[in-house]
């Protein structure tokens, strides 16, 4: 019941926008305790407070793959679809630079190609230091235009199956 | 002859059942004896009669004499050995009017006296010399009336086997002499006494018979409970159960004072590194890892400086490719199809197909490096498919001709499911080596040559005048 999509979201690239996650890593997130206790009745406001207290990027971590805050926040998102005004607010504001690395993957997966060229190639200006952990759980530091780079190259960030731009 | 009805003919079938008699192959004369329950065997019986034999005149005898007494017994009067007399001597009992307890006690007492053996057999003499003397010692200690015998075996603990042994067959020599005084006397009133001589007699003979070694019984002598040697053995016994007990306990606890001890400390070295993982995990890396971007302005617009050229680059190199690409396919489809055959020459040399083929050891296996990825391999890409899969393994260096013949398979076969008896194919190759034609001696070799018309193929000299000549 939790983690139906909202009713009224639209479907993105034709499907259930949660299902752009793998089922996998999706059921993960389900039965993580943070999604559970703070992601629960998030809403676009809730959740910069939310993404303010992350603390690095990350998808799956660990031996036994356990979901980051980050993408908890992400499939969030997903499941509320706020709008685009918002996501673009999310990336504008330049405090919360988790906030922004959250908003572009957010836009990165469901907007359309035009508009993520659009917004997202004057990321690379963005040199802010930001924390990665990798799939074995070790940190390390990266910045952000290279995080928006990876967004639109790679095929795989995060444990996220993106699809390639055209 | 040659009739069938002829035993010897060769057309002999043999007798005719019908016309022969049937003998069943049962032998009456040969007699078998059964074994039947609580039955004596036959052999068994001989010895029974001859022992009859003898028994049966002394028990005829004596059944005789009973016969011959009256019912009514008629006592024969001799004091000096009958009970009788004894008793009615006891009655009056004249000589002994002003006796005390103690006289009377002494009295009754029956004083055994040592018998002293006669000269020792030789057995003993061959005991060393010290246990005998100290035999000697202790009879001479001990040696009081009445209680010579049984008191000698107080300090056993402290001595040999053997010198038990020796204190008991004097013992049992001892008793053995005394029983035969005894039986002697015996025998002497069996003579004169006749109503008693029946039962007494029968009863002496038998049991002379039965155990010529038991002979006087010995008289049993009290020995305190201090001094007895069986209880002494037990109370040792309980004592030694008793001290194993309690030390099996004290080891116990110690023993549950260790794990405890291991316990705890297990659980603190458990309980500190789940703290330091935990640690390790969140705080200290994030912590670590310092996500400021005041600290090196410069430094970091350097550096973005330099990602960002890299990127334009990489950019402009993956356009320029595609360019590339375009125009290729655009140039060969106007080729003519000579022109194709030679772009596909140039492009072969340019690009070996594959890697040089190695040479494989003897029944070493071939791996398949698989249809999927071979792009990555081409491209470099993932380090897995830059690997030589045709390297021997360990096991496949070494000659497999050493082996025995059900060892030499390829790797991963012998002793498995997998296993199959084809080896390789040379194996079972049933070419017929010895054949004329296909041996490579010097006559086939120049037969071929011959054939072929390839006659100074490997001559290499000049023709001389010589041969010609000739």
């Amino acid at each position: 019941m939790a983690n139906r999509t909202d009713p009224d979201a639209d479907t993105v690239h034709g499907a259930n926008p949660q299902f752009l996650v793998d089922r996998i890593v999706r059921v993960k997130i389900y039965n993580d305790a943070y999604w559970k206790e703070y992601c629960f009745g998030l809403t676009t406001e809730s959740l910069i407070d939310e993404a303010a207290r992350l603390d690095y990027v990350a998808g799956t971590y660990g031996g036994r793959r356990r979901p980051s805050r980050f993408l908890c926040l992400f499939l969030k998102l997903l499941q509320i679809q706020p709008e685009e005004d918002v996501v673009m607010e999310y990336i504008k504001q330049p405090e919360l630079k988790y906030l922004r690395a959250l908003g572009c993957a957010y836009l990165r997966i469901t907007a359309r190609y035009l508009t993520i060229y659009q917004t997202l190639e004057p990321l690379f200006a963005d040199y802010r230091k930001l924390r990665y952990r990798d799939m074995n759980g070790k940190m390390s530091i990266i910045r952000m235009d290279e995080f928006v780079d990876w967004l639109m190259r790679e095929e795989t960030i995060c444990d996220v199956l993106w699809q390639k731009l055209l | 002859m040659a009739t069938a009805e002829y035993k010897h003919s060769i057309l002999w079938r043999g007798e005719d059942p019908t016309k022969t008699r049937f003998k069943p192959a049962y032998d009456g004369s040969k007699k078998v004896t059964r074994y039947r329950r609580g039955q004596a065997p036959e052999w068994a019986e001989e010895g029974k009669k001859v022992q009859k034999r003898q028994e049966k005149p002394e028990e005829d005898l004596r059944k005789a004499k009973r016969r011959r007494q009256a019912a009514a017994v008629v006592l024969e009067a001799d004091s000096a050995s009958s009970r009788l007399a004894r008793l009615q001597r006891s009655e009056t009992g004249e000589e002994r009017k002003g006796e005390t307890g103690t006289e009377r006690l002494l009295r009754h007492r029956r004083i055994e006296e040592a018998v002293i053996l006669e000269a020792e057999p030789k057995d003993e003499a061959d005991v060393t010399e010290e246990k005998k003397e100290v035999l000697k010692e202790e009879l001479d200690l001990d040696l009081k009336p009445g209680v010579a015998e049984l008191s000698f075996e107080i300090n056993e603990e402290d001595e040999d086997l053997e010198i038990r042994q020796l204190r008991r067959e004097k013992m049992r020599e001892k008793a053995l002499s005394k029983r035969k005084i005894e039986e002697d006397v015996l025998k002497v009133e069996l003579e004169e006494e006749q109503e008693e001589v029946a039962e007494e007699s029968e009863y002496e003979s038998e049991s002379e018979e039965d155990d010529p070694r038991r002979g006087p019984l010995m008289k049993p002598v009290f020995v305190s409970k201090a001094n007895r040697e069986t209880v002494r053995e037990k109370e040792m016994i309980e004592k030694e159960e008793e001290d194993a007990r309690r030390k099996k306990e004290v080891r116990a606890l110690e023993r549950k004072a260790e794990s405890k001890v291991l316990l705890i400390d297990k659980i603190q070295e458990e309980a500190e590194a789940e703290r330091l993982a935990a640690e390790e995990d969140d705080r200290s890396d994030i912590e670590l890892l310092d996500d400021d971007d005041e600290k090196n302005e410069a430094e970091e617009y350097e550096l973005w400086k330099i990602r960002e050229l890299k990127r334009i680059k990489r950019d402009k190199e993956e356009r320029l490719q595609r360019q590339k690409e375009i125009e290729f396919v655009l140039k060969r489809r106007q080729m003519t199809d000579e022109e194709r055959a030679k772009d596909d020459a140039r492009l072969d040399a340019a690009n070996p197909k594959r890697a040089d083929v190695k040479q494989f050891n003897f029944l070493q296996k071939y791996y398949h490096r698989g249809g999927f990825f071979q792009d990555k391999a081409a491209s470099g890409e993932e380090a897995l498919y830059l690997r030589d899969y045709h390297e021997p393994l360990e096991e496949e260096k070494y000659d497999k001709n050493l082996l025995p013949k059900a060892m030499q398979l390829r790797r991963g076969e012998f002793g498995k499911k997998g296993q199959v008896k084809h080896s390789h194919l040379t194996d079972v190759d049933t070419t017929d080596m010895s054949a004329a034609w296909s041996q490579s001696s010097k006559v086939v070799q120049r037969y071929q040559e011959k054939m072929a018309a390839a006659k100074g193929v490997t001559n290499f000299e000049r023709p001389s005048m010589k041969n010609r000549l000739q």
